[in-house]
This record gives C-alpha cells, sequence and structure tokens, in this order.
C-alpha cells in the first residue's frame, strides 16, 4: 500500500481533534506537576505539537503509519504524539539547566539552585514538585465541586478506567463524565495559569 | 534532577494523564467539539491553522517543481475552510456539498418558533378575532414542527 493510499479514508478534521485534546491533557497534566517551565522553554503549544505530529506522518520519513500492522490511526498517532511530548519536555529540561547553570555561573548541580530563570512557577529544580500525584492536585483543582471530586476519586482509586465503568461507578451517563473530564482540564488549565501569574509577577497568563 | 528520575516522571505523566482524562478515542465527535471549543482556539481555528501549514508545504513541493503527493492535496482539501474556494472541480462539488448541508442543517431541536402578528390595534380584537388568530397560531407551529420532523 503506498504512502497516499493509507491516508485515503482518515477524517483528518476527527484525527486532528482528537490528538489535540490529548495534547492539551498532556500539557495541563506537566504544568500541573511542575513542569511548566520546561514546556515553555521547548517552545512549543499543544495545538501546535498536535499539527506536527500530523504533518510528520503525511511525510513519511520520521513517522511511518502502517496500517496493516493493526493500529488505527488514531491509536498510533496517539502514541507518536506522547513520544514527542516526553521528547519536548526532556528538552526543555535540557534548556533550563543550560540556563540555570549561565544565569549562577555555578559550575554543577543546577537542580539545587533555587534562583528562578526565564519562565517562572513551580520550582522546576525542585524534584519534590515533580513528585506530587497528579490525583492530589486534581483533588486541589476540584475543592467545591463534589462531583468532581467523585469523579477523580472514581478514576485513580476504584479502577474504573473507561467511560462507561466509570459512569457506571457514580450512576451517570458517559456524556457527564466527558462533561466532567471537560471542566477537570479546564480547572488545571486556570490553576497552571494562576501559579505561573503568582510566581512571574505577571497579568499576563 | 538523575537522568532515571526525570524518564519516570515522564512515563506518570502520560499515564496519569490518562487515567484523569481517559482515552481520547471514547469522545463522540459532538463531544470532541464541544471539548476542543471549552479548553482552547475552537475547532475552526485549529482546523485552519493545519491547513495553512500544508498549504505552504503544497507551495514548498510546487515551487522546487517535485510533484505534490496526492495524500497533501487531499488532506489540505479536508482542511480547507468554507470560505475558500477550491480550485478542482472534485473539491469544488464536495466543498459545495458541505456547504449545502451546513445550511440545510436542521435547527437546533429546542428552538421555539416564535410568531408575531402584524396588527396594529391588537388591543381591538374581538373574543372571536382573538380565538381565530390563536388557531392559526397553531396550526402554523405543528406544520412547521412537521417539517423539522421530516
Amino acid at each position: 500500500m503506498s504512502a497516499d493510499d493509507r491516508f485515503k479514508d482518515a477524517d483528518l478534521n476527527d484525527v486532528l481533534g482528537r490528538l489535540t485534546v490529548r495534547a492539551r491533557q498532556l500539557f495541563a497534566t506537566a504544568r500541573a506537576k511542575g513542569y511548566a517551565n520546561a514546556l515553555a522553554r521547548a517552545g512549543v503549544d499543544p495545538d501546535g505539537l498536535a499539527r506536527s505530529v500530523i504533518v510528520a506522518v503525511l511525510e513519511d520519513k520520521t513517522v511511518k503509519y502502517r496500517p496493516s500492522r493493526g493500529a488505527n490511526l488514531i491509536t498510533f498517532l496517539s502514541h507518536v504524539l506522547e513520544n514527542d511530548f516526553v521528547d519536548l519536555i526532556r528538552k526543555g529540561t535540557r534548556l533550563e539547566q543550560r540556563l540555570v547553570t549561565l544565569d549562577s555561573t555555578a559550575t554543577s548541580h543546577t537542580e539545587e539552585s533555587p534562583e528562578p530563570t526565564v519562565v517562572t512557577d513551580l520550582p522546576d529544580g525542585n524534584a519534590g514538585a515533580r513528585r506530587i500525584e497528579l490525583r492530589a492536585i486534581a483533588m486541589h483543582a476540584a475543592k467545591g465541586h463534589p462531583e468532581l471530586e467523585d469523579y477523580v476519586t472514581a478514576a485513580f482509586d476504584c479502577g474504573a478506567v473507561t467511560r462507561r465503568d466509570q459512569a457506571e461507578l457514580l450512576g451517570v451517563s458517559p456524556a457527564e463524565i466527558t462533561n466532567r473530564r471537560k471542566q477537570l482540564l479546564k480547572l488545571l488549565n486556570r490553576d497552571a495559569g494562576q501559579a505561573a501569574r503568582k510566581v512571574g509577577g505577571s497579568d499576563e497568563a | 534532577m538523575k537522568r532515571e528520575d526525570l524518564e519516570k516522571h515522564l512515563k506518570e505523566i502520560v499515564s496519569e494523564s490518562e487515567t484523569l482524562f481517559g482515552n481520547v478515542a471514547e469522545l463522540t465527535s459532538e463531544e470532541l467539539l464541544e471539548v476542543l471549543a471549552e479548553t482552547g482556539a475552537s475547532p475552526a481555528e485549529i482546523r485552519d491553522a493545519l491547513y495553512r501549514q500544508l498549504d505552504k508545504v503544497v507551495i514548498e513541493f510546487r515551487m522546487s517543481g517535485k510533484p505534490v503527493p496526492p495524500r497533501y492535496l487531499e488532506a489540505r482539501e479536508q482542511l480547507r475552510p468554507l470560505s475558500e474556494v477550491p480550485q478542482n472541480v472534485e473539491a469544488a462539488q464536495r466543498h459545495a456539498r458541505g456547504w449545502i448541508s451546513e445550511l440545510l442543517k436542521a435547527p437546533p431541536t429546542n428552538a421555539v418558533g416564535e410568531l408575531a402578528p402584524e396588527f396594529h390595534k391588537k388591543a381591538a380584537l374581538t373574543e372571536e378575532d382573538q380565538r381565530i388568530l390563536d388557531e392559526a397560531i397553531e396550526r402554523l407551529r405543528s406544520r412547521m414542527q412537521g417539517n423539522r420532523n421530516e
């Protein structure tokens, strides 16, 4: 099958939408866990990352989609996106360490430097910040919204993985589960933005 | 931070993120549009951005005198904004079909038709006039409802 035939039946609007949502989820999670500086330095936003994955698969050089191997396009590209995302944080972390070294004129042990560098929010140099579990962050974000707290408990503590399982467990419709996930994504983004403004002393998002 | 610790944290981000937000493949098309619209740039904006990016790639191919692989042209056509007219006949027809179906899309089911009678002296209507008017409004409403359900 030629590279052109592999994408003949693909609905690119749908693929792009799903990858963009996944990228936004990953960015929100990483920011909440203290990697906002690294992401900012990497210089790519979630929507741009999703686009780059589609451009790469169309190019058929570094990313080669082979439907004959079983994976559907969304599943395959979601894995590519997750790998690219991880590379992005690695790159941002490397840049951050270089900047800290230059800023502090220290010779080594940049991770212990308390000095904020270009972008500041959670102290990325503090490994403890990264160990915060997403469950705790999500619970904090959901404070005052009992239905969201219930959802976080169902997702993390009750082993309900799929939307249907979670809906059954909580006695709501699957659409309501999607609604709660969406609200949590918004709340995590809001909290990350507020943290960045607080530490940076700026009103910009 | 040690390299192994970083790698462990990166794996956690990916897996915890899926635990919290679920698998994007589970979303219906309507839910997908809603999530996109409420958590960042709108679906139209993200589509337009990729369209522009692919358009640049197509132009680069042409500028360098190379044939454009059909998958790029097909992808670009799928993403073309409704306000832009396609250049080839097949794409133009597909584009027109999309445009017409957008125009013919039924109004939201909760939309209630409001009828506004044009009477200068509505207050002077007799009870009989009012009854005839109410019946006419009722007939029109049920006809509109019937059309919508077809």
